[in-house]
């Protein structure tokens, strides 16, 4: 089921050669981003949750440009926090789903996507792709329209 | 000017004419168009090296391509002013019986000088064996040799070996460091000095006193440089011999000479036998001036933090393969500049330091087995693979070590650098893991 340091090193490698703007990454590299990533992620995901991944990153027409490649791709494996896999958050809930269909899905683009497919809420996951300042909205004292006001 | 026995318009080694300024235009001012075309021609007809014969108006119209009327009116023009040596009669003869398809061999061809030249001096630097075979034949026609040479010296370097064999005649020597093998092998009688063996002479022709001639100012007597009126004592330029043909003031040969007795600084005394290898057998000036300046500028090159003494043989033993006149420490240390040496890191001293155990040793080590082209990700499983090996090695029972162990060094404690046939083993396994990841691929591909 877990995957290598070899399995890893080599889908970087592969994704890095085959993406147009990407550095391929030193030995190094590799290594470094091979020993950061957390145990937990080593052992639960598999060389096909990797292939699928990569898959995805290659087809992905808004694909993220200034992120690293790893990352990158354990956004189509994990569930977001802000744009940003959490992996304390575990695997997504819908990746099987998602893995038997083909072509590219596309990821949720708002709480609203989330909640339409049925995994708002779930397991505590949410997905802010505008960032933490779209939940000030919760807090009414400290929301940016009334800042005027209070003063 | 003109008087210098050696051309002073060419230097040897340099296919262009170089001509000094003072010379040109005191020409210029003087002589005659046609002188001036006549001169400009022998210099580039004849060797740079050695005096040039002197010419019969006849020769110099068809060397310089001017009438007959107008090479005899260059001819009194020049010669008051060129100390042209004075060929044999056989020697004219020779030039005389010249035919057209023979001046034809004879066309200048500076490439090709420079070719042979460097051919020769290698054969005579690498192989004196070959040398010594050629001694017999060389006495065998030395005598036809001897009434040819100055024609085959003189008229033309571009004169190739093979034809000149196809003659019976000993091939011509080469300016610089070319040796001539019944030079070498007469001289080695002579003298049987510890270092004469492999001795090679830029002038070959008139053993003993050719010799005694271009060493005569190391003994610091009667040097011709010192002795000799005329300019060219003053201009110090070409102290060589021009090879026995009588000209210019007449320089005794020293019997007594012996070039243990050239003065080497005792900081050369390392390199004292290639310097004085060098220096018998070297083109150009051989003054005790001379060999003051090339003693200074190897000095400098041994006692600069790029050099040393290796590097002063090394510069040497290059000399002597190249003809060069001299030795620069300017050009020398622009050279190993641009050069530099390349830094010898040992294993340990490469993976001192560095966040990965043995990681540039082994870097190192599979770029030198596998080329430089292999990619990082190869590098990394390789690596992987290897450390892996190491830690099943360190841990035969195969307890668990935890997550990532191969990478830790408190687990691989002495880490050795792999072997060809580890090597081997990591880039097959290498094969494999990219083989099972393309597997993934096409069962998501096929899943998809």
């Amino acid at each position: 089921m877990a995957i290598t340091a070899k399995d890893f090193a080599g889908a970087v490698g592969a994704i890095s050669e085959l993406l147009p703007y990407a550095k391929r990454p030193s030995v190094d590299a590799q290594l470094l981003l091979w020993t950061t990533l957390p145990v937990q992620v080593q052992q639960e995901l598999s060389s096909h949750h990797l292939a699928y991944a990569s898959a995805q990153l290659l087809l992905d027409p808004a694909r993220p440009q200034e992120l690293a490649i790893p990352v990158a791709l354990l956004r189509y494996l994990y569930r977001l926090e802000n744009g940003l896999p959490n992996f304390n958050w575990g695997l997504r809930p819908d990746l099987a789903q998602r893995m038997a269909g083909t072509g590219f899905q596309p990821l949720p683009s708002s709480q609203h996507e989330l909640e339409a497919n049925g995994h708002a809420g779930h397991d505590g996951a949410r997905h802010e792709p505008a960032g933490v300042l779209a939940q000030l909205a919760a807090l009414p004292q400290l929301h940016p329209d009334r800042w005027g006001q209070e003063r | 000017m003109f008087a210098s026995p050696s051309c002073p318009g060419l230097v040897p080694g340099r296919p262009y004419l170089q001509i000094d300024y003072a010379r040109a235009s005191w020409a210029c001012d003087r002589m005659s168009s046609s002188a001036l075309r006549c001169w400009l021609r022998l210099l580039t007809y004849f060797r740079n090296d050695r005096p040039i014969p002197a010419q019969s108006s006849r020769s110099l119209a068809r060397i310089a391509g001017v009438s007959q009327a107008s090479a005899r009116k260059a001819l009194a023009e020049l010669l008051p002013l060129v100390a042209f040596s004075m060929p044999d009669s056989e020697d004219e003869l020779h030039e005389q019986e010249l035919g057209p398809a023979e001046q034809k061999t004879l066309t200048p061809d500076q490439t090709r000088e420079g070719g042979e030249q460097k051919s020769l001096t290698s054969q005579s630097a690498l192989e004196p064996a070959e040398q010594k075979v050629l001694t017999p034949r060389a006495e065998k026609t030395q005598k036809r040799a001897e009434s040819t040479q100055q024609r085959a010296e003189n008229a033309h370097p571009s004169i190739s070996s093979k034809e000149v064999e196809k003659k019976g005649i000993t091939p011509p020597p080469t300016s610089s460091s070319a040796a001539q093998a019944g030079a070498t092998a007469s001289r080695a009688e002579e003298e049987g000095g510890p270092f004469l063996d492999n001795l090679t002479w830029s002038e070959p022709s008139s053993l003993a006193s050719s010799q005694t001639n271009s060493q005569q100012p190391l003994t610091g007597g009667n040097s011709p440089a010192a002795a000799g009126p005329g300019p060219r004592a003053g201009s110090g330029c070409d102290s060589a011999g021009p090879g026995g043909a009588p000209q210019g003031p007449v320089v005794v040969p020293d019997p007594n000479f012996d070039p243990q007795s050239i003065p080497v600084d005792p900081r050369l005394f390392e390199v004292g036998a290639e310097l004085i290898h060098f220096w018998c057998g070297k083109p150009g000036p051989r003054s005790a001036m001379a060999f003051a300046v090339l003693q200074s500028e190897l000095i400098q090159i041994a006692e600069s933090p790029l050099g040393g003494i290796e590097a002063v043989r090394e510069q040497l033993v290059t000399a002597v393969q190249k003809g060069w006149a001299m030795v620069k420490f300017r050009t020398w240390h622009s050279w190993r500049q641009c050069q530099p040496q390349p830094v010898l890191v040992s294993d340990e001293e490469l993976d001192e330091g560095s966040l990965w155990p043995g990681l540039p040793s082994f870097i190192r080590r599979y770029r030198a087995t596998y080329g430089k082209s292999c990619s990082d990700t190869e590098l990394t499983c390789a690596y992987i693979s290897h450390r892996e090996k190491l830690l099943k090695q360190a841990n035969p029972k195969g307890l668990d070590l935890g997550p990532n162990a191969w990478m830790h060094s408190a687990h691989v404690p002495n880490p050795t650098l792999p072997s060809a046939a580890e090597l081997a083993s990591y880039a097959a396994e290498w094969q494999q893991t990219q083989n099972g990841w393309r597997a993934a691929l096409v069962n998501q591909g096929g899943g998809a």
